[in-house]
């Protein structure tokens, strides 16, 4: 229910395929955003 | 445990799609959680007023296994008390559940020490990150009578984020509510998340003094490694109101859907 006030900053970092795309995602304060992407 | 409860007290929501940017973004992140709930728990039940029932089962159709329709008698309480919906729906339960916010998802099965724990949550807060919100609530509970005093300790903060509220041990349930509620009809104060206090505070404090043993999924945070490892989401805050977010629980609803061939 809380969310900490500190910097936003990414917390994901996904690497896919030869062309290095990599897929930021802002941490807001969710936990397992990870899980949702798969 | 088998058995998954969300509840949806109406009265203090703005709108009917709580927390999240639109209707479609509650309805997905709801469905996609009640779903996954299904996949490891026979029951999944939602307790709610009649206002809820008409947006959660009438409009939306969420596959609940049960509704109770109780929550309207929650209604001469001021709404700025959001969290005793959640506590209430804790109380009229009679056997081991847990009550799981709607943007909370499992995409595995929780694991054995939640499930068979006398009580559960999903992380601590302790830190400094969380002395805003707590600490103006304890300083004025100090000067108070309130019945919660003689179980917290009113100079530390220790609390529980309730995402997740996992019972086996039903015993001290209405207690709980007891207390909550007397804090509610004597606090007079206009400081905010007062809810948080008697919901979160309150109830570390009164395992604590219980003794009893509480399992948790992290320690007062749950990270990234954590959160794949159990198959665990919470779109707390924010997050849940990111576009992209919005799209990808979309995205996976999708895809859930299709594997379970509805």
């Amino acid at each position: 229910m809380l969310f900490k006030k500190t910097k936003k900053k990414p917390v994901i970092n996904i690497t896919k395929g030869e062309d290095e795309e990599v897929i930021e995602f802002y941490n807001e304060f969710g936990v397992g955003l990870n899980n949702i992407i798969r | 445990m088998n058995k998954v409860v969300y509840s949806q007290w109406s009265k203090p929501a703005k709108d009917e799609f709580v927390g999240f940017n639109s209707k479609e973004a509650f309805a997905n992140c709801a469905e996609l959680s009640v779903l996954n709930s299904k996949k490891w728990f026979d029951k999944v039940e939602l307790v709610t007023d009649e206002k809820g029932y008409k947006f959660l089962i009438d409009d939306l159709n969420l596959p609940f296994t049960d509704v109770k329709v109780e929550l309207d008698c929650l209604n001469h309480i001021p709404k700025i008390n959001w969290s005793i919906g959640k506590i209430y729906a804790c109380k009229i339960q009679d056997e081991p559940f847990m009550h799981q916010d709607f943007d909370v998802m499992w995409f595995k099965k929780p694991p054995a020490r939640i499930l068979e724990a006398q009580a559960a949550f999903q992380n601590t807060e302790t830190t400094e990150n969380t002395h805003g919100f707590y600490k103006p609530l304890m300083e004025d509970a100090k000067d108070k009578d309130f019945k919660l005093n003689k179980y917290c300790n009113l100079d530390l903060i220790r609390a529980y984020n309730c995402g997740i509220i996992c019972f086996n041990d039903l015993s001290k349930i209405k207690e709980w509510y007891d207390l909550a509620i007397d804090y509610i009809n004597k606090n007079k104060n206009n400081l905010p998340l007062t809810p948080i206090f008697f919901e979160q505070f309150l109830i570390y404090n009164f395992l604590e003094y219980y003794n009893f043993k509480v399992e948790i999924l992290g320690k007062d945070w749950i990270d990234e490694k954590t959160a794949v490892k159990y198959g665990y989401t919470h779109l707390i805050s924010e997050s849940k109101r990111k576009k992209d977010i919005e799209e990808k629980v979309a995205i996976k609803l999708a895809k859930t859907k299709s594997l379970l061939g509805i």
